[in-house]
């Protein structure tokens, strides 16, 4: 299908390329031949490109270097060639025209945009503005492009929580200026503020991100985590481009389970284990769960039935309980099954045979391989006057989660025109058509644990063949309908008049169109055994986003002698209106429609809710740059910025900007080293930045929230007023030096950046008796301070072979300064009380506090297993554990040998230490084990991060690598615990579970497996070492190969460009971790989550 | 020239957009703003609805401060094999400074600033009330605060006394905030001196709004009533008894009598249609579609009750039609011979119970007897799903003859009179005076007669920790360390830990607050 398609419309192209040359030929035109040598050996270069600029037509040089082509005598000809320097001829009288093709010297011309219509290029930058590289966007397949940036900036953490097609990443600058380690950059998109889940990668023309405040505070109010700027593709090349991708994604799961054989056997055995505790005075067994649940109807109880109390009437476990789950003791009669694929094992509990069937939860609740399928084309072209491009996109990706899915559509239209000299008319168009269908039996982050750690022991399907309820999602997916649909516009029509030469005023308006809809019916379905749901409940929510930027810039420019300079001045009012409407009912009379007017009538059964709000900013700002002698630069920049969601006389901020740089290889005294030092620029800046993100529309005018109480609308004091908030400012200082080595063979450059924040929200925590928890103040002081370095390596430049490495790293460190003063030590808030491990005195850690790098993790630290009685006498003889479990812990008391003989009868709920436990440190030595015994183990953030690409390119074949990788941090498993903890009482476990301790493998690595953990020894179910990682990772984020068919073969069909390319992308990660995610940072827990998928994607671009 | 004009004109246009100013000045659009609140009477109406609410949603909290660690609650595990809440420490009484059960003051400290912010606004800004009207909200604000600090009082002794909304009056940050413990014994004052204030102020309006759901004049009087029985009974700390303590409340009590009365069948009382019935004198009110309440963690998941018994050897996997709707678990139970002490004929038995069983696959008996909560099971709504939404019960009349009994108890007076109106009521019509009645005897037998009747009568209540607190054995000492009030489950304290008959703050609360100390015997 795909094929035939693609066919048709290579068909189509050519014949638009015939038109093409046939209007080519109507004026008079002569044959050139030549020669074309390269310049340091002085031999013929082959499969040099000649092309008429401005057209398609064009010949490559033959083996001998030798060329022949027919040209309008005011023709340019264009030689071009991997690796060496572009040269445009004119024709003129010639009819030989015989070419010397140098080796490119890199140079620094790269034009990076500054915002609001700005460009510098890069040599004259004073600022840290990074560029994405092209390749990281063709590479791979990415349904926004937020998901291709990790480790593609320096200084830019970027990480992907979840495996979901549609889920935006988290993207942090610098370390963010929140406490806690967040904040993300504002995203721009041609000229609007915006989202990255906006765009198709594929109409993106380039991505800077402005990270220092000389560059941000143009952005002002709300850039003190930095701007990403996107401008998207304008009609710079004239072509017809195709590219198509399609991939495979496969299951990256980092938990293995137990088939229902060794789950019934580690199960039972763990309830058994959690029954026998210790024997009481009578001689009897005692533990903090009862065995007879062994017997009950449950996952691992022999109390489920096939046959009714008849003996011959199967039962139907869509109605009855007890044929639900499938283990049973075997009884001859029921050897009929072993035929029908159950199974048999021996019971370890009683040595009795179970009789059991299989049911595999990864089949019915994956997409294993999920496809992903990308399809672009896109037109553009331009002349003197104007500027053409359209691109359409169609994304359509399965999700892991089974029968889940995301698709999206793009439109991007951009054109531009020079009406008259004077006047230049742009107007854009994005649209974007999202739809998606997520899990709706359990939340994202729990269906990855959950689905696959569910009992196996299911009974599949009933005696009718039917699915049974309650944890299938093949039975569930078809009755709960739930149509997600988002839909973007964004308008934007601009007038550029030019007064002068270099006097220009563009007025723009800018409208973003946000609107997202969702339905939701619940269709009659059983949610267990005999227990029908028939609620018909059925949902519908929309909300509409309008947003409108409309600003005016003057822009100045003037060149005299040797002084440059370009001045704008600019005004902006940003309005922005949320709506909402939500409608609910129920009691349908039939399943067949979700229509709301069919849901009852009845009093209180139809909700319905609509809300609205509305802000405001009003903004000035302003930019000059100039140089003298293209040695000396300098930029100023500023804004005023006032926003409605500030009160009174804080409603104002003024933000300047400033920046200076000395291009030092320009001067004399540098021209000895010349050949070493090709390029060298110091560059510093310091600037101030807004911040009021957080803060809610109408927050700090308080509130009186609407309640219901006996069926009438009442109210109640929601929030306090807090008229006295400010901006939260930020001051960034930065010094920079960039250097190039070797005719710009090597690039680098080396930033130093601080970054303090001030007047910080910080909630200032209240005694509980006032009646809230915290107010927002302006109180806290916050510092970034770190080192980014970017080095790029032309490692080769051979014809036909090219490799370039690039990379970079960085290095953050956050430091709270200040908090609000509360009378307590460093003004710490939410810390918590450790033994010093040097002198066993309770210190305060954690939390925030003033002069520390918030993120530590504190864990007991688990220093081996008890083997044997011997050695619990040994070390625990007098111990007492108090512990603090996890996952409701209800803490009991645990005792080592003689402390529990002390007790008598009086055990309490206490629990004796036994072989098979955890040895825990006791950090002050006292002999009881409580919260203060836990130990620093390291910190949650990443010390050191960033990115690694390298591309080798021979003739048409080009591999590329993409890595990425943080190390210097500490993770803290919360999930595998879980697991193993045997937390949730019926759930399955781990693999890892074999090794635990038993009397028969007293060496385990892991402790004796109980029932319940949390609420007995809490040996796993505590945060423990034990589940502890270094993060520190290197991510194969992509390797591709490609190959671009030779020119010469395309030459005869009309076509540019075709590229086939095999990618591999999220291939894997170098770590100690266990987490699948080894990426993700920051939090204290670690959850299951959605794993990144692997995927396989084979690709095809075709260029006309 | 034309050019040069219409560039010009743009320069102009330019500097109108520069110059007109969108005010930035933009209020909610969908709820009250502090600025535009207090200003008719609709809005204080619904203010006084709000604080209803607020009581309505600390419901699991008056269970947990009432209840839960009265002695009649198994911990550990369910008989459905499911693992309790609650256990530790508040079940098992194994408090500790590290161990409170509850954090926070028990999150009543926001209600009391919305109480505050109430009669702050009543007293001192609001001027287009009628009198009348202003009174009578003052007397139910000025009850519903003294009814949260009663609340207080008797789980903390001494707690912060707060009467202003500082933080709605722009204090904002956290020194001029810090309050210490009052004494127990000026807590005590306070909330005896916020009764009067409530009645005088409600003055001689009776009325009772939101069909019971709203707190009145005779709300306050219970609760006057039993802050005066327990002045006369319980000591805590500096405080000290006075003779006129019981007087006062039994003449409150005398007022209330009369205006309400027993209904004939004990289930009427609470069932979801008959909400606001004759018996009631204030309830939480909750509703199908606004607000359920918490009922079906004391019930079963049908997967689990599958396999168990009933008295009469029968199964059903879900005999109350929960049909899982809502959230049902055994997560609270009932110690089973509490259950075994109701006589059959005594109707409350089975309206308060379901009683489960597991079957010995030896002998075939019953055994594992275990308790499913059957008191407040709501109804079936049209959709067929069931509802847990009937109302919790404040004050109802009952209450107010069990207190009678236990006055008149104290007075060396006829206490059987009172019990046996319950009893009357509960046995219905196999109430046989000669088999049923209680013959009044010494203190300390009428005092345990009292309590057991009122395990009976107030099972979800939210009243059996309080009662062994404040009910007293033949020596004057509380029956919470007695062994003859849990059926056979020893003392609820020992009187080696006597300082646990308050609750620990817990260590944030602490924390938060410098001007904070312990309660006394968990330093």
């Amino acid at each position: 299908m795909l094929m035939k398609n693609f066919l048709q419309k290579l068909v189509f192209f050519r014949f638009i390329v015939l038109l093409m040359f046939i209007s080519g030929q109507i004026s008079a035109q002569k044959a050139i031949t030549g020669r074309v040598t390269e310049s340091a050996t002085g031999n013929p270069l082959p499969g040099v490109t000649v092309v008429i600029k401005g057209t398609t037509i064009g010949t490559l040089a033959d083996m001998d270097g030798k060329y022949q082509l027919n040209v309008d005598a005011d023709g340019i000809l264009v030689f071009s060639y991997v690796g060496m320097e572009t040269q445009e001829l004119n024709v003129g009288e010639r009819t030989t025209i015989n070419v010397v093709m140098n080796t490119v010297v890199e140079t620094l011309d790269e034009v990076v945009v500054t915002g609001y219509g700005g460009t510098r290029v890069r040599s004259k930058l004073t600022n840290s503005i990074s560029s994405v590289e092209k390749e990281i966007l063709k590479t791979g397949v990415h349904a926004n492009p937020a998901q291709a940036l990790s480790g593609a900036v320096s200084g830019l953490k970027v990480t992907n929580f979840s495996g979901n097609p549609r889920a935006e990443p988290t993207i942090i600058l610098r370390g963010g200026t929140d406490f806690n380690g967040t904040g993300s950059p504002l995203v721009i998109i041609d000229g609007q503020v915006g989202n990255m889940d906006d765009i198709n990668p594929n109409d993106i023309k380039s991505i800077e991100v402005l990270k220092d405040a000389g560059a941000t505070a143009l952005y002002g109010a709300r850039a003190n985590n930095g701007v990403i700027l996107i401008t998207t593709k304008s009609g710079d090349v004239t072509e017809i481009s195709l590219n198509v991708k399609y991939g495979f994604d496969y299951l990256n799961n980092q938990y293995e389970f137990f088939g229902a054989e060794e789950y019934l056997y580690w199960i039972r055995t763990g309830i058994y284990n959690a029954s026998r505790m210790y024997q009481a005075t009578d001689g009897n067994w005692q533990g903090y769960n009862n065995a007879t649940s062994l017997s009950t109807a449950q996952p691992f109880g022999t109390g489920n039935r096939y046959f009714d109390s008849d003996g011959v009437t199967p039962l139907d476990g869509q109605k009855n309980s007890l044929a639900y789950w499938s283990p049973m003791f075997y009884t001859p009669d029921l050897a009929f099954l072993l035929n029908e694929g159950w199974k048999k094992m021996t019971d370890p509990v009683t040595g009795k045979e179970i009789i059991y069937t299989e049911f595999d939860r990864k089949k019915a609740g994956f997409n294993d391989p999920a496809v992903t399928q990308d399809y672009n084309v896109s037109f553009s072209g331009g002349n003197d006057r104007g500027k053409y491009y359209a691109g359409l996109g169609s994304y359509d990706a399965e999700g892991l989660p089974v029968k889940t899915w995301y698709k999206r559509l793009n439109f991007t239209l951009n054109g531009e025109y020079m009406i008259r000299k004077w006047l230049t008319s742009k107007s854009n168009f994005l649209f974007t058509d999202a739809k998606w269908f997520d899990s709706p039996t359990s939340s994202e982050g729990n269906y990855f644990g959950r689905v696959l750690s569910a009992p196996p022991t299911l009974r599949e399907f009933n005696i009718n063949g039917e699915y049974l309820p309650g944890g299938n999602p093949l039975y569930d997916i078809p009755k709960l309908i739930r149509e997600s649909n988002s839909n973007k516009f964004h308008l934007g029509q601009s007038f550029k008049i030019s007064f002068l030469n270099n006097l220009s005023l563009e007025l723009s308006g800018k409208w973003l169109y946000d609107r997202e809809y969702f339905e939701r019916f619940d269709k009659d379905r059983l949610t267990g055994p005999g227990r029908m749901s028939t609620s018909r409940y059925s949902e519908a929510r929309y909300t509409k986003t309008l947003s409108n930027t409309y600003n005016a810039i003057l822009n100045y420019s003037l060149t005299k002698n040797q002084h440059s300079a370009d001045a704008l001045l600019g005004y902006e009012f940003y309005d922005s209106q949320y709506t909402y409407l939500s409608a609910s009912g129920k009691g349908a009379p039939t399943d067949d429609f979700r229509a709301l007017e069919l849901t009852t009538t009845e009093e209180g059964a139809r909700v319905i809710n609509s809300n609205h709000s509305q802000e405001r900013i009003r903004s000035y700002f302003g930019r000059i740059n100039y140089d003298y002698n293209e040695k000396y630069l300098m930029s100023i920049t500023f804004r005023r910025d006032g926003y409605s969601r500030l009160l009174g006389d804080n409603r104002w901020g003024f933000f300047p900007g400033v920046s200076a740089g000395w291009i030092i290889n320009k001067e004399r005294f540098m021209e000895r080293y010349r050949n070493i030092i090709s390029f060298l620029k110091l560059r510093s800046s310091y600037g101030l930045n807004g911040n009021v993100s957080g803060i809610g529309t109408y927050e700090l005018q308080g509130s009186y929230v609407n309640i219901l109480y006996n069926g009438s609308v009442g109210y109640q004091v929601g929030s306090i007023p807090n008229p006295g908030l400010k901006w939260e400012r930020s001051k960034t200082a930065e010094f920079g030096i960039d250097i190039s080595f070797f005719e710009n063979k090597i690039n680098s450059n080396f930033t130093y950046y601080n970054r303090l924040t001030l007047d910080k929200y910080a909630n200032i925590p209240l005694p509980v008796s006032s009646g809230i928890n915290s107010i927002r103040s302006n109180n806290g002081k916050f510092r970034n301070k770190g080192v980014e370095i970017e080095l790029s390596f032309k490692a080769l430049r051979k014809p036909n072979l090219s490799w370039d490495i690039a990379g970079n790293i960085s290095y953050n460190k956050n430091i709270v300064v200040k908090l609000p003063d509360n009378g307590l030590e460093r003004n710490r808030q939410g810390a918590f009380q450790v033994y010093d491990e040097k002198n066993g005195e309770l210190i305060w850690v954690d939390g925030y506090q003033e002069g520390q790098t918030p993120g530590d993790l504190y864990v007991y630290e688990a220093l081996g297993i008890y083997k044997d009685w011997d050695e619990v006498k040994a070390l625990a003889n007098n111990l007492v554990d108090k512990g603090i479990g996890s996952y409701g812990s209800n803490n009991r008391p645990l005792y080592g040998p003689q402390a529990w003989a002390d007790l008598g009868d009086n055990k309490g709920n206490g629990l004796p230490i036994k072989p098979g436990d955890v040895i825990w440190r006791d950090v002050n030595g006292d002999g009881l084990i409580d919260a203060f015994d836990k130990v620093k183990v390291g910190n949650t953030q990443p010390k050191w991060f960033g990115g690694l690409t390298s591309t080798l390119a021979y003739k048409g074949f080009q591999l590329y690598a993409r890595m990425d990788y943080s190390f210097g941090f500490k993770q803290l498993d919360w999930q595998r615990p879980w697991f193993m903890g045997f937390a949730q009482g019926t759930f399955n476990t781990l693999v890892e579970t074999r090794d635990t301790w038993t009397a028969d493998n007293p060496n385990a690595q892991y402790p004796e497996y109980r029932w319940a953990d949390q609420l007995g020894s809490r040996n796993v179910t505590r945060p423990t070492s034990m589940f502890v990682y270094d993060g520190s990772y290197l991510a194969f984020r992509e390797l591709s190969l490609s190959y671009s068919l030779p020119k010469p073969i395309l030459e005869n069909m009309a076509i540019n460009e075709v590229t086939f390319s095999i990618t591999g992308q999220n291939i894997g990660y170098f770590t100690a971790s266990k987490m699948n995610r080894p990426e993700i940072y920051g939090s204290d827990y670690l959850e299951s989550g959605y794993s990144m998928p692997r995927k396989l994607i084979l690709g095809l671009n075709v260029k006309f | 020239m034309k050019k040069y004009k219409l560039k010009s004109g743009i320069i102009v246009l330019f500097l109108i957009m520069l110059m007109s100013c969108e005010t930035l000045d933009l209020a909610p659009l969908d709820y009250y703003g502090s600025e535009n609140f207090w200003k008719d009477q609709t809005q204080v109406e619904g203010y006084i609805l709000g604080v209803h609410k607020q009581l309505r949603d600390r419901d699991r909290t008056y269970w947990l401060l009432g209840e839960a660690r009265g002695g009649l609650q198994k911990h550990g595990t369910s008989s459905t094999s499911v693992s309790l809440d609650y256990s530790s420490p508040i079940k098992d009484k194994d408090f500790s400074k590290d161990k409170t059960g509850l954090s926070n003051w028990g999150g009543f400290y926001d209600l009391v600033l919305n109480i505050n912010m109430g009669i702050f606004q009543l007293e001192n800004k609001i001027d287009f009330l009628k009198e009348d009207d202003k009174k009578f909200y003052l007397g139910q604000l000025y009850g519903i605060r003294a009814f949260t600090y009663f609340y207080l009082y008797r789980t903390y002794g001494g707690v912060p006394i707060i009467t202003e909304p500082k933080v709605l009056q722009g204090v904002n940050s956290a020194e001029p905030l810090y309050t210490e413990r009052s004494t127990p014994k000026q807590v005590l004052d306070f909330i005896k001196n916020e009764l009067e204030k409530s009645e005088s102020s409600f003055g001689s309006n009776l009325t009772i709004k939101n069909n019971k759901g709203a707190w009145s004049k005779y709300a306050t009087l219970m609760l006057k009533a039993e802050v005066y029985l327990w002045s006369a009974k319980v000591i805590t700390d500096d405080q000290s008894t006075s003779e006129d303590d019981l007087s006062i409340a039994e003449n409150v009590l005398q007022q209330v009598k009369g205006n309400f009365e027993l209904l004939p069948n004990f289930t009427d009382v609470f069932n979801y249609n008959k909400k606001g019935n004759n018996e009631i004198i204030f309830a939480l009110r909750f509703k199908e579609n606004e607000a359920i309440n918490w009922v079906g963690y004391f019930t079963y998941q049908t997967g689990l009750m599958a396999s168990k018994y009933f008295i009469d050897g029968t199964q059903n996997a879900d005999p109350l039609r929960l049909k899982g709707s809502g959230v049902n678990i055994l997560r609270n139970e009932y110690i089973f011979p509490f259950f075994q002490s109701f006589d059959d004929e005594d109707t409350r038995k089975r309206a308060t119970f379901l009683d489960i069983y597991d079957k010995d696959a030896v002998t075939g008996e019953l055994i594992n007897g275990g308790l499913i909560l059957r008191k407040f099971l709501g109804i079936i709504n049209s959709d067929g799903d069931r509802v847990l939404a009937d109302d919790i019960p404040v004050y109802r009349y009952a209450d107010v003859l069990l207190m009678l009994a236990e006055i008149e108890n104290k007075k060396g007076g006829d206490a059987a009179q009172y019990i046996n109106m319950i009893r009357e009521r509960a046995y219905g019509e196999n109430y046989d005076p000669s088999l049923h009645a209680y013959v009044n005897a010494d203190f300390e037998t009428n005092e345990l007669a009292i309590l057991a009747e009122r395990d009976k009568e107030f099972v979800w209540e939210c009243k059996r920790w309080f009662d062994v607190r404040r009910m007293q054995d033949g020596a004057g000492n509380p029956l919470v360390f007695s062994d003859k009030t849990t059926y056979g489950h020893g003392a609820v304290l020992s009187t080696g830990e006597a300082h646990k008959v308050l609750w620990p703050v817990d260590v944030n609360t602490l924390n938060m607050d410098p001007k904070l100390k312990q309660t006394p015997g968990y330093e």
